[in-house]
């Protein structure tokens, strides 16, 4: 076995521990950190598959947003008695995740992936096509700007309004009717004129 | 001959006129609805009178040859044809509806019998319905008597004219109907209402009997109409098992009506309606229907030797067997109704035997002095209430009667006259028609039929006599009676007559006279302001408009029997017969000096025991005791009958209801509800609320999708 | 390389993990938590793909993209809801988020 797939072994038992640790952890923050570290490897294995970009991508929003908002919700919904953070009917939960991971390799394994070119094959000539599986290719940010604007722009505009949807959703979910009153029943920041007689 | 069709249609309209009309009229309306009534039933007499001369001057054998074909009264024709051969059909081939192939028609006809039928049917109900208007004076419900009657008269009449099974079977029943609201026309007593149901239901198991054959008689032979069936009959068309199965079947419908054995449980009880009822409709007119309808239909039971045996043997034993009940009978109307059970044994024996005349010239006879007895018995009904108090059941006791003679002169002569008649004596009407019938029985070779039926008119001539003496000679006990009705039972040993074991009112004494005074006068010591309590005189006779139709219909009562005198004038002879007329050359002298002597040998054993007492009832009871028992309890019938309704029937009927409510209500109608109840509150399991229950489930999903997908790897699953 | 089948099993097993995870967690953001492993586990399968399939259009890698970008706005959504129930009730626990029930 060569160095890269060595790599990529240690790095995929690495995410695989780090995700156990997720679900299986007594404390919500050793789970978030856990979470972080999960995600960070994935990035580390998006760069093992050549895509350099999408690790970029993935630590940045992974690591950067997704864990500092999960973690500020942990902090503002903090229960008022230290938990149980597993139901009582974890063994079946076990059980059925098992069972489909027994289906899904079933169904890895049973398949015959030989020549995932030629199964999944456009219209592209023979030569091209062993060129593609013979050396792969790296994909850089133009490429894939290139892809996004041009072949993918309507997925593209759909998501942006999906992440609008989501920011106006969010906000008004999230927004309390107290919080309105409490912001009008708020007092005033003490002006000059206090801190003048306090002063003086 | 038309205008016979406009008779049941005005008392039909009398009767919608009656309820929707007078109805409405508030007080007024009884007198309008009995003036209407009797005034519709005496325009059907007209009619009838006008049909009854026009068919003398058409209709055959009175006419000279007859318009309607070559039919005249020669044997052969009358073979073919049966009954009287001449007959104007109305209606004829008119559709009343239509099923599939079939027309149905409604067929009327007029006819020698039923032109009779008609006669009787009006003159005596123009006349009861005139008595009825004083009898029923003072009921709050007159409007709706006379209401029925002209509805009774409607169907009576319809039932006569009929000539095909349909029309006469409607008819049938709707004579039951009238038959029933009659019977319980005071149904706020119990019995009353109790005794109508039972006579609706006991002619209703003959109907059924009868509307078998009637469709077995359609099934083989595809019509209704009475002319096209008997053709087919005497034709062999039908299998003689149908034919003999069929005649048993519609003479069951007779034996309903006609209250033979064992379907005669219902006759007697009948006797809790108002008098003129039992008069007109239990005595001389619906009763009489069963017989009509075996001479109607004559050829179906004539064409099997069985069916005509079964007819002769129900009816002689009913002859005898109800004779025998009544001399035990206590009550004046059941004495007659017993009566009238026997005399219509007669007349079935009669037709069972083949002598048709004799049969339905008994039936003619029959109606006026039976009707004239029960006119009777209602003015001494009536004239006892005086005494004891409306609806009080001890008016209609003969023996808190007595010595009616005197203070009813008219109801007693017509009474007599009656009895005489219905004892056979000679020249009375009744003499005549027994006689043709013992006569029939000889000439046929019934030795057994003519000995049962002689016994039959000693027993006739004896329960009568009985109640003639007891009601209407002897001392007046009523007043003792009455004087007594807050007495005990010692004090009531007061009067004449002690007949059995079971006669606990009365005591036992030997001299009449002498006793009635001293217990009379003993008290009128003792309780003095109790002189009659809940009457409030004494009897009297009946007003006028009660007793002339009594000295009207004693006229026929005395005469009928002249319209057939063997030998001599016989036209109704020559009217109504079957096959041949039968021509009589004289008076059978046997016959005539037997049945004679029998009815004399009777009325001498009633006077000798009850006129001038010198054999005591309670010695001749006394000789056998548990049949004197049999008898009074009339053979303790209704218990039989009540046995087999209370456990069979109920039984059944329990079974079905238990059946009904466990099976198919519990089981069948409320488990799918508890069954929905049930599998919901299993069901709600699904529907936590729970996020990760949901989760599991859908986990559990793409499992099941997962695995199919790879177990069929080469099926496609495409779904785009 | 590494052959896709190995690939696919690491991701299979992520998404097992993830999947316990929703399934046997009581604080809603756990189960957020999962979710997230889930969807990353997913995206690697596309981008596993898409390297093999089509290196030179990258379609994969744009799928991925796409499913970080909804992963994330999902993320928001999901615990906007958490917060607001968390006011509601003062518990984040699953347990008893169970209003619509019979």
């Amino acid at each position: 076995m060569d160095l890269g797939a060595a790599v990529f072994y240690a790095v995929a038992a690495a995410t695989i521990v780090a995700s156990l640790g997720v679900v299986v952890t007594r404390s919500v923050v050793y789970s978030a950190l856990l979470l972080i570290l999960a995600l960070a490897l994935t990035g580390l294995v998006y760069l093992l598959l050549l895509s350099d970009f999408l690790a970029l991508v993935q630590i940045l929003v992974y690591g950067g947003t997704v864990s500092i908002l999960l973690l500020f919700a942990l902090m503002l919904t903090r229960p008022r008695e230290s938990p149980v953070l597993n139901h009582s009917g974890w063994p079946l939960a076990a059980l059925g995740a098992v069972l489909t991971l027994g289906t899904l390799v079933f169904a890895v394994v049973t398949t015959s992936w030989g020549d995932l070119a030629r199964t999944f094959a456009s219209s592209a000539s023979t030569a091209e096509r062993t060129a593609r599986s013979a050396a792969p290719a790296r994909l850089g940010p133009e490429e894939l700007g290139t892809a996004l604007f041009t072949t993918w722009a309507v997925p593209f505009e759909i998501a942006s309004v999906v992440l609008l949807v989501a920011l106006v959703g969010s906000l008004l979910v999230a927004r309390a009717s107290e919080d309105s009153e409490a912001v009008s029943e708020a007092e005033p920041l003490p002006g000059p004129q206090s801190q003048a007689e306090a002063g003086a | 001959m038309d205008l016979a069709f406009w008779v049941p249609v005005l008392c039909v309209l009398a009767f919608f006129f009656n309820v929707i009309i007078s109805r409405q009229l508030g007080r007024q309306r009884h007198a309008v609805a009995g003036f209407v009534s009797v005034g519709v039933i005496l325009a059907c007499f007209a009619l009838f009178v006008t049909v009854f001369t026009d068919a003398l001057a058409h209709l055959a054998p009175f006419a000279g040859g007859g318009d309607h074909g070559a039919t005249t009264s020669t044997s052969s024709a009358s073979a073919a044809f049966g009954a009287s051969d001449e007959r104007q059909l109305l209606f004829d081939k008119t559709p009343w509806f239509v099923i599939g192939p079939h027309e149905l028609w409604v067929t009327m006809s007029v006819d020698w019998l039923s032109i009779m039928m008609l006669g009787v049917v009006s003159f005596l109900a123009s006349l009861i319905q005139i008595y009825a208007l004083a009898y029923m004076k003072g009921d709050n419900r007159y409007w709706w008597f006379f209401s029925v009657m002209s509805l009774f008269c409607a169907a009576m009449f319809t039932l006569v004219l009929a000539y095909d099974f349909l029309l006469l079977y409607m008819a049938w029943e709707m004579v039951g109907l009238c038959s029933f609201l009659l019977i319980g026309f005071w149904y706020h007593e119990r019995d009353n209402a109790e005794a109508a149901k039972k006579a609706f239901i006991t002619t209703r198991i003959g109907d059924v009997g009868f509307f078998i054959g009637i469709a077995l008689l359609f099934l083989n032979t595809g019509s209704f109409r009475m002319d096209e069936v008997f053709t087919a009959i005497r034709a062999g068309r039908v299998d003689p098992a149908i034919v003999t199965a069929a005649g048993i079947l519609v003479f069951l419908g007779a034996m309903g009506k006609s209250g033979q054995f064992p379907l005669h449980v219902w006759l007697p009880d009948a006797m809790a309606g108002p008098t003129p009822v039992s008069a007109l409709v239990h005595s001389a007119t619906m009763v009489a229907a069963g017989v009509f309808l075996v001479g109607r239909a004559f050829p179906l039971f004539e064409a099997s030797s069985v069916t005509m045996g079964f007819i002769a043997i129900v009816g002689t034993f009913t002859a005898i067997f109800a004779a025998t009940i009544g001399v035990t009978q206590r009550e004046v109307k059941k004495i007659l109704a017993y009566s009238t059970v026997s005399q219509l044994g007669y007349m079935i024996a009669a037709l069972g035997i083949g002598a048709y005349t004799a049969g339905l010239f008994h039936l003619f006879t029959h109606s006026f002095f039976k009707a004239l007895l029960f006119l009777g018995a209602g003015s001494m009904i009536h004239a006892m209430e005086a005494v004891y108090g409306h609806h009080d059941k001890r008016a209609n006791d003969i023996f808190n009667m007595g010595g009616l003679r005197t203070r009813m002169p008219i109801t007693f002569w017509t009474f007599l006259l009656a009895s005489l008649s219905l004892a056979g004596i000679p020249p009375l009407a009744g003499f005549w028609s027994k006689d043709e019938i013992l006569v029939g029985a000889l000439d046929s070779g019934n030795w057994l039929v003519f000995a049962v039926l002689l016994t039959g008119s000693f027993l006739t001539a004896f329960y009568m006599f009985r109640l003639i003496f007891i009601a209407f000679f002897g001392s007046e006990r009523w007043r003792v009676v009455a004087a007594t009705t807050t007495g005990t039972h010692e004090v009531q040993e007061a009067t004449v007559f002690h007949e059995g074991q079971g006669d606990h009112v009365l005591g036992a004494m030997s001299d009449p006279q002498a006793t009635v005074h001293g217990v009379h006068d003993e008290h009128t010591a003792g309780n003095d302001g109790h002189g009659a309590t809940a009457g409030h005189g004494v009897p009297h006779e009946s007003p006028w408009v009660m007793a002339l139709p009594l000295a009207l219909i004693a006229i026929p009562a005395v005469a009928a029997g002249w319209l057939n005198i063997p030998g001599g004038y016989a036209p109704f002879g020559e009217a109504i017969y079957y096959g041949e007329p039968h021509h009589a050359t004289g008076i059978h002298w046997g016959a005539a000096i037997s049945g004679t002597v029998a009815a004399l040998l009777g009325i001498g054993l009633a006077s000798v025991m009850y006129w001038r007492p010198v054999i005591a009832p309670s010695a001749v009871s006394s000789q056998a005791p548990g049949l004197y028992r049999a008898l009074v309890n009339k053979y303790y019938f209704d218990e039989a009958y009540q046995w087999v309704i209370d456990r069979i029937i109920l039984g059944v009927s329990g079974l079905a209801a238990t059946f009904d409510r466990k099976v198919i209500n519990d089981r069948v109608i409320d488990a799918p509800g508890h069954l929905t109840v049930a599998a919901g509150d299993k069901l709600r399991y699904l529907e936590t609320g729970r996020v990760y229950h949901y989760a599991f489930a859908f986990v559990v999903g793409i499992i099941i999708i997962g695995l199919v997908m790879a177990w069929f790897p080469n099926i496609p699953f495409n779904f785009w | 390389m590494v052959p896709i089948e190995h690939v696919l099993i690491f991701n299979a097993i992520m998404f097992c993990i993830g999947m316990y995870g929703v399934m046997a967690r009581r604080n809603g953001v756990l189960v957020l938590m999962a979710i997230e492993l889930m969807l990353n586990a997913v995206a690697i399968n596309l981008v596993a793909f898409s390297s093999r399939i089509d290196p030179v259009g990258g379609s994969g890698i744009v799928f991925a993209i796409f499913v970080i970008t909804i992963a994330a706005a999902e993320l928001g959504l999901g615990l906007a809801i958490v917060l607001r129930v968390y006011r509601m009730r003062t518990s984040v626990n699953v347990d008893e988020v169970d209003f619509m029930r019979w």
